[in-house]
This record gives C-alpha cells, structure tokens and sequence, in this order.
C-alpha cells in the first residue's frame, strides 16, 4: 500500500510491477490500489483489465451504439486505454502482443499517440499500470518491456503467521487496505496537492549508485520519485539518503548490487529441482553421454502416460528471484518479443475475426464492423428513392442491414503442435508410428504446427537446431521433417530453447490467445552439445554431461510455464543406452513420458551411439 | 487530458547526448539530409529529446507515427463522423501532414507493422502518395524528412528503412555526473511544471528561442557555404574507407558537413566537419548494418577515418 501511494503521488514513476503475485488476488490488489489513487485525484479511477485476448481494435477504439429518436446509431470515440485507468495486467506473461505493445507505448510516458482506424488523439498518458508476473517468467520478457515498470515489489504471500492470514483473508488478510496506511499519510493524499519534499545531493547521488550501471535512467529516477515521495507523505521538507535506502526496502527485492532476496517465495514454488544428485555426474570422453543417471534417481517420480493427458506444471525455479531479471544476460530470451509475427499466407480456419485484417466484406452479424466502409457503402445509395424516403427530416444517412460491412481477417490456428525431432535417436523404434497419434490430434484439430529439428545429417549448423512454423500437418515440410538421415551432434538444449520460444510466442502474439499447445519431444534424452557452444556457434572441449545438463535446465524453464495450457510429453524408444534420460527429461518438463513399442521392441539400439559426436 | 497539458522538457536542459543533439540540429539545418535515426537502451530519453527538439525548432509536436498506426491513418482516409453527417469529408494521414510539418516522427520504429512500413518506404522513396481505396482518389507529392527513435534490444530495421534515414546516432551512455545531473533536472522539471510561473523553466525556453535563431539562421545560410572540390573527394574518400553501401553516403556526408560549417557559422567545408558528419552519415551504410552489425564503430574503423583526416 505504502508503493501504491508512492506511485499515485509520483505520476511520472511509471507502471508497478509485482513480482510472484498470485494471479487470483490481483484484483484486490488493483482495487486497493485504485482506492489509493482515488483518494490522490480526488474523482473515480475507472478499472481496466488486460490479458491475452486484447486487440489493438479493443484498446484504441470504443464504438457504442445508442438509441435517439427511434433510430439505432453508433458513437465512436478513443478507447480505455486513452483514458486515465488503473490499468490492471493479472499476468504479464500473458498478455497479447497488442497489450504489451501498448505498455511500452504508454506506461510511464510523457506522451502517447494513438493513430488507429479513424481514432487520431495526442494525449499526457496517466493511466497506472499495475502488472503482475511470475518470478521465472519475468527473466523471459522484453527488457524493454519491463523497464516501463521500474517500481518493482516483491508481491508472493508472506511465511508463517501471516501466510495464515493471507490464506484466510485475501492479500490484505481480512483488513481494509487503507488501513494498512500510516495515520498521516492520509491528509498528505486526500488534501491539497503538497509541496514535494527536496532531495538531497547526498540522496540523488545515492540514487545514483544504487540504480548501478543498469541502461538507462527510469532505474534511478524511480527510486528518486520513490523518496521524495515518502518525504512528502510523512510531511518531510527534504529527503535524504536514508529515504533512498527506505525506497529500496519498500520493494521487498533488492538491486543488482545486493545480494539475490532471500524471503518469501510465491507458495506455487516448490521443490526447485528435478535434476539428478551429485552422484549421477559426468561421463568424459568423445561420446559425452551421461551414465548412471535416471528419472528414478531425481525427487519425483514420472509415470508413463497415454497421449492427450494433460499434468499440471510445477514451478521449478532454478535461479533466485531477483527485482531486475531484465539484468540477467540470459541467452534464452525470446528475440524481438514485441515484434508483430511476420506472416506470409493466411493460416487455416479457427479463429475468424481475430487474426489481422486482410480485406473487407460484407458482414453477416454485427461483430468486428468496418466502419468507414460500411458508410461508405450507405453514401452510394443515399439518394435511391427508397431510402431518401426511409430517411427522415434531419437525417443526412441512413445505413441499411445491407450495407454494413466487416473486416475479413485472416484466420489463425488456436492450437499448436510444438514438435521436437531429435534425429540421432531414430534406431531401435518406428518413430514414424510413434508421432502418428500426436500428428492425428494436429490434423483433427487444425493446429498449426512448430517443428524444430536437431542432429540431422543436412542441418547448416549441426551445433545449432532448427525450427520453421508450418500451417499445418499437411505441409510438405512436415513430412520431409520426418525423414530425414541423422547426422553426428546433438544440440538438444538449443532445441528445447528454441521451442520454448516459440511457444512464448505463440501464446503472446496470436490475437485470439491459443486454447492450447502440445509440446512433444521425440528423443532419447542424450544431448551432446553444450548450450553455449550452440550460442556462440563454436564447439569447446569434450563437454561431458554439460549437454545434458543444458537440455534439462531447459526444460525446467518450460516446465516453470504455471499458466500455460501446455501439454509436455517426451517421446522416447523403449530401449536406450541411458533409460532414465527420457524420464528425467519428462520430469523436468512436467511433462509425461511415452514409450511406445517398437518394432524392434527390446533390441539394442546397437551402433547409433557411433553416429554421435563428442 | 489533453496536448495541451503535455509538458516537455527544454530541449536546453536535456543532459548530454551532443551527437543525437547535433544530428537533429544539421537534419533542421539541412532538410536535404532526409532524417535521423537515433538508436539507443531503453530510458536514454530518445523520445523526451525528439518532441523537445521539435517543440524548440517548430514550436510544436513532430507528426508522430506511433506502432500502433493503421494504414487509413497513414494514407487518410474519410471522416467517419461527417460521413455520419452525409458530407464526404476526407481526413489527411499521418504522411501527408508530415509533408506540411516536415518531420515525420516514428516511436519505436523497429516495431512498427511490415505493411505500414511498406507504405513509408513507397511515399519516402518516391515522394508519391497515392491513395486508390475506399472511393478515394488522390495523388500527392510530398516530401518529409523521417526521425525515428528506436531499442536495438527490439530487433533492426530492414535495409531498405535503414536507408532511408540520413544520419544515425546512438544515445551515449551517460558517465555517472551525468546521471546525477539528470536525476537532478528531471525532478526540478516535475516541480517547477507544477507551479504556477517557473523563471528556471521560462530561461530554458528563452535559451531554446536562443538556439531557434542560431539554427534558422544556419539554415538560411546554409547555401552559400562553399564545398570545395578537395573537401568532395574527401567525402568521397571517407564513404570508401568505411565501406558504405551505395552513392547516397557521400552525398548525405556531404550535406551534413555543410550544415555543420554552417552552424558553427563558417564559409567553407573544412575536414574537421566532414570528419564529424561522416560517422553520423555512414554508421548504417555499412555492409553489416543490413544483417544487424553493431551500431558502434570500432577502433579499425576510427583508425582508418583518422588516418584519413590526420
């Protein structure tokens, strides 16, 4: 509450971000904070919401209809968000590419612009962005996406006693948020505008410091806008250093200078590995497999499991949380996450009236109006005798059933089939029949399909795997995909990066939202190439277990999806040099792992290990 | 809340940046120079520095085409409410009133949507706009300069945008005194825009009135100042050592070192301003910058241009 005071005094401060909130208390969050900032402006803060279905069509534009005179006609005017909302996101990393895209145009600006489908406004934003997001799926957002919200708070229920509290009572434990304000803080809000505190030189320097050599200002501005606040509100003329240090504290989590927070983790965190003891390290030499290590060996179990069943994550965060995951240089951030997905042809039919707009039409139903063309229409046949007589007095236009129009958009999948083909293990199974229940749900479903391809023999970078977007089972592509002759490396952790981001983009950047994604791995589980020879395109040393390590880091990461509508299923050979690869891999997926009878069912996958290269 | 209550920052007391500063300052000179782009990390107050440079050169807001654009507003198109009315009243886009401001101000340009930038490319390559859709028939000529602000962490722009631009910038790191000191003005303008009259904001805009006059005067001299025949070759030379991409380098190169000789109030190019102008002209022609390269030079690269003007 104390933030949220801060940040409705400070309007310049920018968006809050709220790290490891349960999804299910943001809404009483936001009203808390709405109440805040209410009580700061003195007239009533309308509440927008935002997810993964929003277009840009619903945030720039509002089209009411209203009745005057008899007669139905429409008033058009800017959006919510070109209003003066709290602006609540209950998951960022979920949101759609158009809401994010709009938080980087308006969060914390000084100016936004909207030029959308007749809409033409240059406002001063105020909307308060008030987002929240998981700890692990923060590290894989746009660095330039989270600098818009600088103030981050450590937002996952506290432990002990208060944790009980929390569960029994919402985020506020039963009380009235307001309550939790200091005494005095409540004049300095609901009064007059106050005279802002001074900082000190000792303060912005300190400031200055402690934002550390992060790019850009919006870090050290935050904190600064922070403390002056707190000054203000406690009825302070001047804020030194100490009201940085208090502005620090505030958010929960520390700076890049500061140790990793130590506190309370969200209660969905658990257990954080599904990796195999010490015991079960390494095995040097040119072949770089592991040995000795199995799913039995790691802290949960696996169990076989028929297609189509559907596990609910666990969260597995490996790294401790910090406030600034932007800092980290992760390797695995998705490229150009804000970046519209280019598309050459329209996908097959699902999703109509939420793709991109491809044409005009006549419309069938009131929905998805093209509004310009529709009047355009009814000018054409305004002075046919019939409507001129339809027409009354004062009425300049008249639009008729027929002449409304729409927008004909190109259609989107709403599932995808994330397909990961490891072709260094295809001996000992019919890998073909294997996938064939996975590639019939695609069919049946008219999902899209993402192959991403590792350890073929043809492949342009054999450290490196590769992936292309198909519309379809029935591209060609496909097929060809799943006979291809293996080749010697095996960069499985690149793979699995690789579909994780696509399936970050594919749940971010489809308009509609995808209903679900089925990620299916087909491999043996024995990764030969280290990450960061994938990354850097240059093959180190004999690597050892460091592949395998990579591709089940990886897969944790996937696994740490909690709000995806993701089914995970390793497909493995029955037999394998190492059998508990697959399971620990499906482990660390969340995942399930499926082994079906081959035709070789029990034979040893004798001399594929050879094609392998250390 | 409206334009009116939108507040800027002096475009005097922005800290730092002199290279983004400078690039504007010679494209405002020079409109020949055809725009800038500015490339920088995010919070390096890109877009605080364009609209305030604007507001001091014009006296008013660039001609913003933001991501969120749609090809209507970029091309124009018909006004919905009067056509309400039963009057066809068309409504100009964004490019055409670019055209009248001279700037067209892209926020984020690598973000923007592949068929809005396809239209840019089309009108800014021709100097055509023609409008065919929606009974609208029109065909403009129209010249605009195109200033875009953009995060390399986003991703680049296509060859064909990148050349568009004349001049590109980076937004430097700022060194810790001046982080401190944008701290410092940062707070002071959100304290004295809440005042009812501020003498620290009224001497920013009278040094902005100041710096007005100089540039106009610069641009209204810009003609006479004299590019000698060694100072093309030069230019020339400089185009060829940093392995720029087509003829338009040198050309731009050029103008920009008159713009600047006329700035600084002088009669002829002299080395020193083809020296500067060439690493703003040339950043983004060369071969890498098509596929991504880096935005800095490195230190090959500077040997090589110092090597030439040493």
């Amino acid at each position: 509450m104390r933030a949220f005071a801060c940040a409705a005094l400070e309007p310049g401060t920018g968006g809050l971000l709220l790290l490891g909130l349960d999804p299910a208390h943001a809404p009483a969050v936001a009203e808390a904070c709405a109440r805040v900032l209410e009580a700061v402006r003195g007239t009533p803060v309308p509440r927008l919401t935002l997810g993964a279905a929003d277009r840009d069509e619903d945030l720039w534009l509002r089209t009411r209809p209203q009745r005057s005179g008899g007669v139905l006609s429409f008033v058009r005017g800017p959006g919510p968000l070109t209003g003066d909302s709290l602006v609540l996101v209950p998951d960022l990393a979920r949101l759609s590419l158009a809401g994010m895209r709009a938080a980087v145009q308006t969060a914390g600006a000084d100016v936004a612009v909207v030029e959308h489908a007749v809409v033409s406004r240059t406002w001063r934003p105020r909307a308060l962005w008030l987002v929240c997001c998981g700890h692990e799926d923060a590290r894989r957002l746009s660095p330039h996406l989270l600098d818009r919200f600088p103030l981050r708070l450590h937002a996952g229920p506290p432990t002990g006693p208060g944790r009980r509290r929390t569960e029994s009572g919402g985020p506020f434990g039963g009380a009235d948020p307001m309550d939790l304000l200091p005494p005095g803080w409540h004049a300095v809000l609901t009064g007059p505008p106050a005279a802002r505190a001074a900082l000190t030189e000792e303060a912005v320097d300190f400031a200055v410091e402690r934002a550390g050599g992060a790019p850009g200002m919006r870090r050290a501005l935050c904190l600064a806008r922070t403390a002056r606040a707190l000054a203000t509100l406690d009825g302070d003329p001047v804020a030194g250093p100490e009201r940085i240090s208090e502005a620090l504290r505030l958010t929960g989590l520390p700076t890049s200078g500061l140790p990793p927070f130590a506190g309370a983790l969200p209660a969905t965190a658990g257990p954080p590995t599904a990796t195999g003891p010490a015991g079960t390290g390494p095995e040097g030499g040119p072949r770089g497999g592991p040995s000795g290590t199995g799913g039995e060996q790691t802290g949960r179990s696996v169990r076989e499991a028929a297609p189509g069943e559907l596990l609910d994550a666990f969260p597995a965060p490996a790294r401790p949380p910090t406030a600034y995951p932007e800092d980290d240089p992760d390797p695995l951030r998705a490229h150009a996450p804000l970046r519209p997905v280019w598309r050459h042809r329209p996908g097959p039919a699902g999703t109509a009236g939420r793709g991109p707009v491809v044409g005009i039409r006549a419309a069938t139903d009131l929905r998805d109006l093209a509004w310009v063309a529709t009047v355009v229409e009814a000018a054409k046949y305004r002075n046919v005798p019939g409507r001129r007589a339809a027409r009354g007095a004062g009425d300049p236009l008249t639009v008729a059933a027929t002449d409304l129009r729409g927008y004909a958009r190109a259609p989107e999948p709403e599932r995808l089939l994330v397909l990961l083909l490891d072709h260094t293990c295809r001996a000992g199974w019919d890998r073909r029949r294997a996938l064939a229940p996975y590639l019939q749900w695609a069919y049946a479903e008219r999902a899209g399909v993402c192959v991403v391809e590792t350890g073929h023999r043809d492949a342009v970078d054999e450290l490196r795997a590769e992936s292309f977007l198909a519309r379809g089972v029935l591209d060609p592509r496909v097929a060809a995909a799943l006979h291809r002759a293996p080749g010697r490396a095996t960069p499985l952790a690149h793979a699995l990066v690789q579909a994780d981001q696509a399936l970050l983009r594919a749940f971010r950047s489809r308009r509609a939202g995808l209903v679900e994604a089925w990620l299916v791995v087909a491999t043996d589980g024995r990764g030969n190439v280290p990450l960061t020879a994938s990354v850097v395109g240059r093959a180190g040393p004999p690597a050892g277990r460091q592949g395998v390590d990579d591709a089940l880091a990886a897969a944790r990461d996937i696994g740490a999806r909690e709000r995806m509508r993701l089914r995970r299923t390793v497909l493995a050979p029955r037999v394998t040099p190492y059998a508990g690869l697959p399971a620990e891999l499906a482990d660390a997926l969340g995942g399930v792992l499926d082994r079906p009878p081959g035709d070789r069912d029990g034979a040893q996958p004798a001399g594929e290990g050879a094609t392998r290269a250390g | 809340m409206t334009a009116r209550d939108i507040r800027i920052l002096p475009y005097s007391y922005v800290v730092a940046q002199r290279e983004v500063k400078l690039a504007l300052e010679l494209n405002h000179i020079e409109p020949a120079i055809g725009g800038v782009l500015i490339s920088g990390q995010r919070g390096t107050a890109k877009s605080t520095l364009v609209r305030a440079f604007s507001l001091m050169a014009r006296g008013e807001l660039p001609v913003t085409l933001p991501i969120n654009a749609t090809d209507d507003r970029v091309l124009g198109g018909w006004e919905l409410d009067a056509l309400m009315r039963g009057e066809p009243k068309e409504q100009p886009g964004l490019l055409e009133a670019a055209a009248v401001n001279g700037l067209l101000y892209i926020d984020e340009v690598n973000l923007l949507e592949d068929h809005v930038v396809n239209i840019i490319l089309d009108v800014a390559s021709t100097g055509v706009l023609s409008v065919q859709r929606e009974a609208i028939s029109r065909v403009r000529q129209l010249q605009f300069g195109i200033v875009g602000t953009m995060n390399p962490e986003e991703g680049g722009l296509r060859p064909q945008l990148l050349d568009r631009f004349g001049l590109m910038v980076t937004a430097a790191e700022l060194t810790a005194a001046e982080r401190r000191e944008v701290v410092r003005t940062a707070l002071r303008f959100e304290d004295e825009s809440r005042a009812p009259r501020s003498e620290w904001l009224a001497a920013g805009l009278a040094a902005d009135r100041r710096l007005r006059e100089r540039l106009d005067a610069a641009r209204g001299a810009v003609q006479e100042v004299v590019v000698s025949d060694a100072a093309t070759e030069l230019c020339i030379e400089a185009a060829t050592r940093l392995r720029s991409v087509g003829q338009r380098g040198e050309t731009v190169t050029a103008l920009s070192a008159r713009a600047l000789a006329a700035r600084e109030g002088a009669r002829e190019v002299l080395p020193a301003h083809i020296r500067t102008a060439a690493l703003m002209a040339l950043r983004h022609r060369r071969p890498e910058s098509a596929h991504g390269g880096p935005d800095e030079w490195d230190t090959e690269e500077l040997g090589s241009i110092d090597g030439l003007f040493a």
